[in-house]
């Protein structure tokens, strides 16, 4: 029963929609205090080599070379959220233009694919990775088990994430000062509260997260490192923010979704279900544009809950 | 980052177009030009070690070191280098595209003082051939194209059929089921040779084994390649054989205790325990006879096919090999890879059938090179690939 179409799809979906999970609750938080940064995909792949790389090189025990490993790559990519905040918040910079800038810098012909070939990283074999864990014991159990109690502390780390986000942006004080400063840096600072301060930080958190959820796909997905490897993940989990709505709770339906229609082509195909395989590559981007015209009807613009100031530089006295 | 690259592209992209349709213009104008440009061989040229040839790969991958295709190149571009001394000088290009920029890149690299332009992809044929009539001083390496009458442009290949030919024998002796996975790219003609050949390889052993193969409709991309590997290794294959370069599938099937067979270049340190075979791309000996040639002002414009006869191809085998296959397998193996040294046999040898039931190669008959360098058909017993048509 374990082995089935369904049970293996429900399973790829919490696996492969885990990336997209991490790093789409970061760029909520960033797009919250009204930043928006294109830069995921870069951040994404620098996070995955800084975490290869310090895996890879570290003495001890398996368990904390990870755990360093995970630590460095989240450091490494909330330097780089730094990057844009200072360009984006100080500077007051175009965001899209310093998103993307982050993204080329970073990114497969950047300073990720340097790192890799300088340090000989391509082709190594790792010498630790995240395993599946049993948890509770439960992973026998028809269904249920594979598809959520066996898997990598990544995924686990990622529904703590979900809830702690949540909470934060709905259930404290700081959350509400941060979805002020989304919506109306103007009032938010006559309030009393830092607009700079609040931006620094979340553009510096969704920098985190992504090198964390990059160093998902080399340390737990993939076992080494090779230039390029999030192919594209970090433009999907943009996407997944808007398609979330810029909620936390949603962007975990969303990312599962997607997760699941990508890995929904291959076990087909196993199964000798022919269908043209462009169909499936196409399949999330189709998707997105389904979701994408949906929302932007003027039925759902009206609840979409943007960021009023997403964007935008915020000058005192403007 | 995707939008500015394509935008470069896109304007790099026009000015290509532009001369392309320049340079097709003069050429339906002027016949007798065409014919002088096409009709003579670069000309001559002394090279030493104060003058050496130079030597340009072009890579489509944003690293030579891909675990794979390009990492085959890699290696023989360090061991002409190694081999001719200081004579030649080697250096390469990485993401140089299967378009029209390719030949203002090629434009570039001439302007640089290439001599000899060493195009790797397939796809990078066409946008070659009309660089090499551009650079008729130029000459031409390009792999899998045959020159359409153009003096400085050569062809070179491997036999990739003979290779998984015995990786596909190795597959079925190691499987303890029916299936066997395979997670391919496309199906183009390179592909199909392989994957055909390493199912005709396995129903050697084991009449009634099945290929199971994914098509995953991108030459690199891990997560995708990791999902297809797991959709096979859920239907119970437990040997899984690449036909991309992504070593991501490895240590999936390694994490799963499932062997696996990679491709063109030794992969084994990224998974070695369930290491069983990987096929290699050596593409030393067709360039260093190339090279010699103009080394020797004796080129011509050919097409060199490296089988293992030549040594274009050699098996790795895994410690897997020597543990979990019998010994009348090994033999069977080692027995059929003297075949292929010796020339004796060849992979499509007919009668071969194909999916739908209709022959592919008739019964005495083998493939030609045309045949090979342009085949269309997947033999039965492969499930999940298919042709276009």
């Amino acid at each position: 029963m374990n082995d089935g179409l369904v049970v293996q799809l429900l399973a790829s979906a919490v696996l492969f929609g885990t990336p997209l999970l991490i790093a789409a609750l970061g760029e909520l938080l960033a797009e919250r205090s009204g930043i928006l940064n294109l830069g995921v995909e870069g951040m994404m792949l620098v996070g995955a080599v800084s975490g290869f790389l310090v895996s890879q090189r570290i003495g001890g025990a398996g368990w904390t070379a990870l755990l360093v490993a995970v630590v460095a790559a989240g450091v490494v990519g909330g330097g780089m959220g730094l990057i844009h905040a200072f360009l984006t918040v100080t500077l007051r910079a175009n965001q899209i233009v310093s998103g993307l800038a982050l993204t080329i810098f970073g990114g497969a012909i950047g300073l990720s694919s340097y790192i890799g070939d300088s340090q000989h990283l391509t082709g190594q074999a790792a010498r630790h990775q995240f395993e599946a864990i049993n948890l509770f014991g439960l992973s026998d159990l028809p269904i249920l088990g594979p598809v959520l109690f066996h898997h990598t502390l990544f995924v686990y780390g990622s529904w703590v994430l979900v809830a702690a986000v949540a909470y934060y942006l709905y259930r404290t004080r700081a959350g509400l000062h941060l979805r002020a400063v989304g919506e109306d840096p103007a009032a938010a600072d006559a309030m009393g509260i830092s607009v700079t301060g609040y931006r620094y930080v979340h553009t510096v958190a969704g920098g985190v997260f992504a090198g964390v959820a990059g160093a998902f796909y080399t340390l737990a997905l993939s076992g080494n490192w090779s230039n390029g490897i999030t192919a594209g993940a970090g433009w999907i989990a943009l996407a997944m923010v808007v398609l979330a709505f810029w909620r936390p709770e949603l962007v975990v339906v969303g990312a599962y979704l997607f997760g699941g229609i990508a890995a929904l082509g291959p076990n087909l195909q196993a199964r000798n279900v022919s269908l043209p395989p462009e169909l499936f590559s196409a399949l999330p981007y189709l998707m997105t544009i389904v979701v994408l015209v949906l929302v932007s009807s003027a039925w759902a613009r009206g609840r979409l809950n943007a960021p009023a100031a997403l964007g935008t530089a915020y000058m005192r006295g403007e | 980052m995707r939008d500015l690259r394509s935008l470069r592209r896109l304007s790099v992209g026009a000015v290509g177009v532009a001369a392309a349709l320049v340079i097709a213009a003069c050429g339906t104008t002027s016949t007798t030009a065409e014919k002088e440009a096409t009709g003579a061989k670069p000309a001559s040229a002394k090279y030493d070690a104060s003058n050496p040839l130079n030597v340009v790969v072009l890579f489509q991958s944003e690293t030579p070191n891909d675990g794979g295709w390009n990492e085959s190149w890699e290696r023989a571009r360090n061991k002409i280098e190694e081999h001719f001394g200081g004579k030649v000088k080697t250096s390469y290009k990485v993401s140089v595209p299967d378009t029209e920029e390719t030949v203002n890149i090629v434009d570039g690299v001439v302007a640089d003082g290439a001599d000899v332009v060493i195009g790797v992809s397939y796809g990078q044929g066409p946008p070659l051939l009309k660089a090499a009539k551009k650079h008729p001083d130029v000459y031409f390496i390009q792999s899998q194209w045959k020159s359409p009458g153009l003096a400085n442009f050569s062809g070179v290949d491997v036999a990739p059929e003979q290779g998984y030919y015995l990786a596909g024998m190795a597959a079925a002796a190691a499987s303890k089921g029916k299936t066997i996975g395979a997670v391919v790219p496309f199906a183009v003609p390179f592909v199909l040779r392989e994957i055909n050949g390493f199912a005709l390889g396995a129903q050697s052993i084991d009449p009634s084994i099945k290929v199971s193969g994914v098509l995953t409709n991108s030459w690199f991309d891990p997560s995708k390649d990791v999902q297809a590997a797991q959709a096979v290794m859920s239907k119970g294959a437990n040997v899984v054989a690449r036909f991309l370069d992504d070593r991501a599938i490895d240590t999936a099937a390694q994490r799963k205790g499932v062997y696996w067979v990679g491709t063109g270049t030794d992969t084994r340190k990224t998974a070695p325990k369930t290491f069983l075979a990987t096929p290699m791309w050596n593409w030393d000996g067709v360039l260093t006879t190339l090279i010699d040639s103009i080394l020797n002002d004796q080129w011509t414009s050919q097409f060199l096919y490296a089988d293992m006869q030549k040594d274009g191809v050699t098996m790795a085998w895994g410690d897997a090999f020597k543990e979990k296959i019998s010994a009348a397998d090994q033999q069977k193996i080692a027995d059929m890879e003297k075949a292929f040294k010796s020339g004796e046999k060849q992979v499509f040898t007919g009668p071969i059938t194909d999916v739908d039931g209709k022959v592919a190669v008739e019964d005495g008959q083998s493939l030609d090179l045309d045949g090979l360098l342009g085949m269309n058909f997947v033999v039965q017993g492969i499930t999940g690939v298919r042709v276009k048509g």
